[in-house]
């Protein structure tokens, strides 16, 4: 499965940057590629990466209630939060890996082409930062959804939806509403917003609060709900 | 060892277990047993600490299955009925990953494999992909992961389901060879096993204690009465009448005559060896004696009357 959802991912990002690459040998001008690539209001790095995640998520927990093995795991020496904590890092750290090769895209544009516009390490770094903070609170937002269930299709279709909603809603309430405070909130929900200090270079502990939130409350539910089965 | 006191769980408006007692003493084998729906897997899955009782307290070792539930895992070993595997790894690298979970790391980790592995007879199955297993080697894969941090106390549900008999013999010399370092709790429903091995048994019902005693004990306080088989070449309705006038045969039943050979079933007083009276009894009525034995009363008799309320204690 994991290999699966790699191939997918990294298909879609090369192709994207083999795109990239044609398009600004068309115009016959420096392109920021890289930058396009990474931006997820642009490219299709933000539904990869949910669908890496539903893919990586749906299993956790709804797969260890249907096979029974979470009666052997919750008999062995681990608390109910290291078994939490160890899923979210083990799907988080799958994820890593399978984001890592993007890098080889600016060491490639680095070593190959002088014409295509590079970005710096600071904007690179920050670029990745922000799409791992999102990854972790979709990841823990994913492994509470199969807290709930023992199905992992249905723990597949919630994360995707609960994933996208979290996604898009925000947008759609932009386009819709004139109300300031209101639009105030959801910008403050929008991850192509958030991200925006983040392609130039910049940390804005704005979103770094929000998902960093956002993944420990999801964390705290998980746990709560793997607890459940003592109130039963 | 295992102290278990009053001990009482519900779901809902079900009561599971309905304030269960006993005591485990240190390197038996205690044998728990009871028809489906009794109550064995809810027990045992509070005595594993997977889920907390409603009431009632359970001690392992003075250790308070709640409080000191970390502790006490490091000294459990436990296999749920039906093993649940996760079908896609191999048996080493499972047992790898059970040891790692269990604490058992490093070098240890490698030299604690091998040692179960052979213990269990899984010489050979190491590479195999547990989801292509035979059922008895899952069982046994099972079992394996329960003895991998060699635990002080062992609860083991149905371990042998599925196994062929030379894997139930197997695993019958295992739980032997344990004790009395370890203390063995297991339940099944083979009663031939469990009263081949077990020092004490306990039989519950509804979730409540039914009897709690030695096997031989069980038998001895429930079978008042005991059978004999007489096979006897001589006229039928002579011998009947004989029979009839023993004071200490309660009950007499004929069997098919088959070339003038016709087998009967005494029921008599268990204290009472009917075996020299039939033999004096055909000598002198000079009728000719092939069979005569006793058909000992066993567990499953036992069992079979405790759950089904034919007799109480």
């Amino acid at each position: 499965m994991g290999y699966i959802l790699a191939a997918i991912f990294l298909t879609t990002t090369g192709s994207r940057f083999i795109r990239g690459i044609v398009a600004s040998m068309e115009v016959g001008k420096p392109v920021s590629v890289v930058h396009s690539l990474l931006d997820i209001s642009s490219s299709f790095i933000l539904p990869s990466t949910i669908l890496v995640i539903v893919g990586l998520t749906m299993r956790l927990l709804s797969e260890e209630k249907k096979s029974g093995t979470i009666e052997l795991l919750m008999t062995a020496p681990v608390t109910d939060a290291e078994v939490i904590g160890s899923k979210f890092a083990g799907a988080l750290f799958n994820f890593t890996l399978i984001l890592t090769p993007t890098l080889l895209f600016p060491l490639i544009l680095q070593h190959y082409s002088a014409n295509l516009d590079v970005p710096q390490t600071s904007i690179l770094f920050c670029a990745y930062l922000f799409i791992m903070l999102l990854a972790s609170f979709y990841t823990s937002l994913g492994l509470l959804i199969s807290a709930l269930t023992s199905n992992q299709v249905i723990a597949a279709i919630s994360t995707l939806c609960a994933i996208t909603a979290a996604t898009i809603l925000p947008v759609l309430v932009l386009e819709r509403t004139q109300h300031t405070a209101l639009r105030a909130f959801t910008s403050y929900l929008d991850p192509s917003l958030q991200m925006k200090p983040f392609l130039n270079g910049s940390i804005d502990s704005q979103p770094i609060v929000l998902y960093t939130t956002l993944t420990l409350f999801c964390l705290f539910v998980s746990t709560r709900l793997l607890e459940m089965r003592k109130w039963k | 060892m295992i102290k278990v006191a009053k001990l009482s769980k519900s779901y809902g408006p079900l009561n599971a277990l309905d304030s269960l007692s006993f005591n485990i003493k240190k390197g038996e084998i205690y044998g728990f047993l009871g028809p489906n729906g009794a109550g064995k897997t809810t027990a045992m899955r509070v005595l594993s600490g997977y889920m907390p009782p409603t009431s009632g307290s359970v001690t392992i070792a003075n250790l308070d299955i709640q409080k000191d539930s970390m502790e006490l895992r490091h000294r459990i070993g436990y296999m749920p009925e039906t093993v649940p595997l996760y079908d896609d790894m191999r048996v080493a690298e499972y047992l790898h990953y059970r040891s790692q979970l269990k604490g058992v790391r490093g070098r240890q980790k490698w030299d604690r494999v091998g040692e179960v592995i052979n213990l269990c007879g899984l010489t050979g199955q190491e590479r195999r992909i547990i989801g292509q297993l035979s059922k008895g080697n899952r069982q046994k894969v099972g079992l394996a992961d329960s003895l991998l941090n060699k635990p002080d106390v062992l609860i083991l549900d149905e371990p042998t389901i599925g196994m062929d008999p030379n894997q139930i013999r197997q695993v019958r010399d295992l739980l032997r060879s344990l004790t009395p370092k370890q203390t063995i709790l297991f339940s099944s429903h083979i009663l031939t096993e469990v009263e081949a091995i077990c020092d004490r048994v306990l039989i519950i019902n509804n979730g409540q204690l039914v009897v709690e005693d030695t096997p031989a004990a069980i038998i001895d306080r429930l079978s008042g009465n005991c059978t004999y088989i007489a096979e006897l070449n001589g006229p039928r309705h002579d011998v009947v009448q004989h029979f009839n006038t023993n004071p200490h045969i309660m009950k007499v039943k004929a069997g098919d005559n088959n070339d003038g050979w016709t087998r009967y079933e005494l029921l008599c007083d268990r204290k009472h060896d009917l075996r020299t009276e039939v033999f004096d009894l055909a000598l002198k009525q000079d009728w000719k004696l092939r069979e005569l034995t006793s058909i000992p009363h066993n567990l499953e008799e036992a069992f079979t009357q405790l759950t089904n309320g034919e007799i109480s204690i």
